[in-house]
């Protein structure tokens, strides 16, 4: 597999405003350090699945690939070449072409103004893609069919209130589908909508990557959301990435505590063996402020393995071997260590 | 839109007009003082005269059914009587005479203010805490909080007295009415101006407020990040998405309006001794003139009810999700 986007050192930080108060006696600034220092490659085709709590900086890192956020520093490199400073409608045409994304809500991703055949449609019009009206109308239904809105002309000029959840959030994916991206940045896409829908959607978001050749990044809070969709999972925490590699492997056996307490927590469908409940990791506390990042490990103030080491160097993501990687100082380094 | 919303908001403006018929008559029944002893403005009548005068009129039969009935009658023919003041002057003709001049006024007023409010409004949302938005924002704000007339005595006191530029009151000046084409419509245009920018001034801090508002609300919605997220340019989605879902609760905000442009912008009017509905209002409560102020009650109520339905109607074509 080839490597598709490749963040490197990315951070994303965001000033807070202070009071009147702080400005006089001249302290510095405030920053929320929503994403701080991520390095993450999608290889071609696959389903890399972000997942961490609210306020990890899983959404932020999705809206700095889709070019809605600016990063701070570090660098953005997709199919080769660098768009980390690429901005403007003009500059970005080819990259939005390439790079869509799916919201969590489809009640607010779609214009109540709107039909959901202007809805596709505005894409080809904004990018140039599509020559005349004919080939650009062919386009809109044949990705409204392809979103499972069939027949497409009884969906295409309806509104989104005379839709249901699942319908609009497929109008949502048709909408990112038509201007035949190669990644496709999900952000919680399912997360609104009820369950026996769900599965449906997962599908259909799975069988256009196998007939579209798509690639993508699905951001959610979800573990066992991830563990059924993604090839590999990444596990955010306090805007850095704490595990990452192959997601059957970093359910059944996490290498940092983070995940495992994560992973220990997750629903299964299976009735827990005896003694198995005993074995639940529940985390204390919350997570601390974004704002003020604890030294060293950034997760030693919640973890239960905590020694000195962590509270004054941060560890590096280390190899554990067969592509998975760990952000702990328990975490041995080499293929097929055990614990 | 649906033949049943339209239905049910027609019979609901309709079944609001009867209230506030039943209620002009009921109200002014309750008056204090007989409207005989207006009428005839001699306390020194023989009862015989007051009787037959009482006859006369129809006073001597009782409120219901007889009064209530003749009321109605008349109401839905257009008589509403004859004005105590304007003596020997149906009170509809003494209306219709000061009609024009408020619509004139008010009417250009709003079209003016609408515009300038709205463009105002959505650009400093937009722009949020951009130059625009910190000067218009400001001024819209001490414009909206302040009534007409302090707003109409600065203009007057600077470009009617000081500057001369402009005339101080009235409509025309003597004669000017009655000059060749151009000048008496330049003379008409001279004596609008004050009043004019008194009335749109006055509304543009509203409209631009609302409009504000209602822009950094829309921009915070889903749909205008996908939007961008889609690649259309910033004005784009400002034009296509933000601005007419903005627009939605502007147009209830004109339109209701635009009811209370026949009562005329009293305090505007009474500034400027413009000849309008305001200034009749005025004149005909401290005369005591009850047919008039019933009719102009009558006349405001009703405009307004209209104009709600317009708001409906038009909101229904707007917004789909009214459609249905």
């Amino acid at each position: 597999m080839t490597e598709l986007l490749r963040l490197t050192g990315l951070e994303v930080h965001f000033p807070v405003r202070g009071s009147v108060l702080d400005a006089l006696r001249r302290r510095p600034r405030r920053v929320v350090r929503a994403v701080d220092g991520i390095d993450l490659a999608i290889e071609r085709g696959e389903v890399l699945a972000l997942v961490g709590e609210s306020g990890s900086g899983k959404t932020t890192t999705g809206r700095v690939i889709v070019k809605l956020t600016s990063q701070t520093t570090g660098s953005i490199v997709f199919d080769g070449q660098d768009v980390s400073r690429l901005w403007g409608t003009r500059r970005l045409r080819d990259y939005r072409r390439r790079v869509q994304c799916i919201f969590q809500d489809p009640y607010e991703t779609l214009d109540p103004k709107q039909t959901i055949h202007d809805f596709v449609g505005e894409p080809l019009e904004v990018n140039h893609v599509g020559s005349g009206a004919v080939e650009r109308e062919t386009m809109i239904m044949g990705s409204l069919e392809a979103a499972g809105l069939r027949p497409a002309a009884d969906f295409a000029f309806r509104y989104p209130h005379e839709l249901s959840g699942g319908q609009r959030q497929r109008a949502v994916i048709a909408g990112a589908l038509v201007l035949n991206p190669q990644l496709v940045v999900a952000d919680e896409p399912v997360s609104m909508l009820d369950v026996s829908i769900r599965t449906e959607l997962l599908r259909l978001m799975l069988d256009l990557r196998r007939e579209r050749d798509l690639t993508y990044l699905f951001i959610t809070h979800d573990l066992s959301l991830a563990w059924v969709i993604a090839d590999r999972i990444a596990v955010m925490y306090l805007g850095k990435i704490m595990e990452l590699g192959p997601a059957e492997q970093i359910i059944s056996a996490p290498r940092h505590p983070y995940t495992a307490a994560l992973v220990s927590v997750a629903p299964s469908p299976e009735p827990p063996a005896a003694g198995e409940r005993a074995k639940r990791t529940i985390l204390v506390g919350e997570t601390p402020d974004a704002a003020a990042i604890p030294p060293g490990c950034r997760f030693h103030t919640r973890c239960p393995l905590v020694f000195d080491r962590c509270r004054t160097d941060e560890p590096p993501l280390i190899d554990v071997g067969a592509g998975q990687s760990a952000a702990c100082w328990l975490a041995e380094p080499g293929p097929g260590t055990a614990r | 839109m649906s033949g049943r919303y339209l239905g049910q908001r027609v019979l609901q403006a309709l079944g609001t007009i009867v209230a506030i018929v039943l209620l002009n008559f009921l109200l002014f029944r309750l008056m204090p003082g007989s409207p005989e002893r207006i009428l005839l403005r001699n306390p020194n009548l023989s009862p015989q005269v007051v009787e037959a005068t009482r006859a006369r009129w129809g006073l001597d039969k009782p409120l219901l059914p007889d009064q209530l009935v003749a009321y109605i009658g008349s109401t839905v023919q257009g008589d509403f009587g004859y004005s105590f003041k304007f003596r020997g002057q149906s009170v509809t003709s003494v209306i219709a005479d000061r009609i024009g001049p408020t619509l004139l006024l008010v009417g250009l007023g709003e079209l003016i203010s609408a515009i300038a409010g709205i463009a105002i409004g959505a650009y400093a949302g937009w722009r949020r805490g951009g130059l625009v938005d910190r000067v218009g924002s400001g001024a819209s704000l001490v414009l909206y909080s302040m009534p007409y007339f302090v707003i109409g005595m600065p203009l007057i006191v600077i470009f009617a007295a000081g500057l001369g530029w402009f005339p101080t009151s009235g409509m025309t000046s003597v004669g000017g009415g009655d000059r060749p084409f151009p000048a008496n419509l330049i003379d008409l245009a001279r004596h609008l101006a004050l009043p004019l920018a008194t009335v749109s001034l006055g509304l543009i801090g509203q409209y631009s407020i609302l409009m504000r508002s209602a822009i950094i609300e829309t921009r915070s919605e889903d749909y205008i990040t996908t939007a961008r997220a889609k690649g259309l340019r910033d004005g784009r989605v400002l034009r296509a998405h933000a601005f007419p879902n903005a627009m939605l609760p502007m147009v209830t905000l004109i339109a209701i309006n635009l009811g209370y442009v026949i009562g005329g912008a009293i305090t505007a009017e009474i500034v400027f001794s413009w000849p309008g509905l305001g200034t009749l209002t005025i004149t005909a409560l401290s005369a005591r003139d009850y047919p008039v102020l019933q009719g102009i009650f009558l006349l405001v109520a009703v405009s307004v009810v209209l104009a709600n339905l317009a708001a409906d109607i038009i909101y229904g074509i707007l917004d789909p999700r009214v459609r249905g």
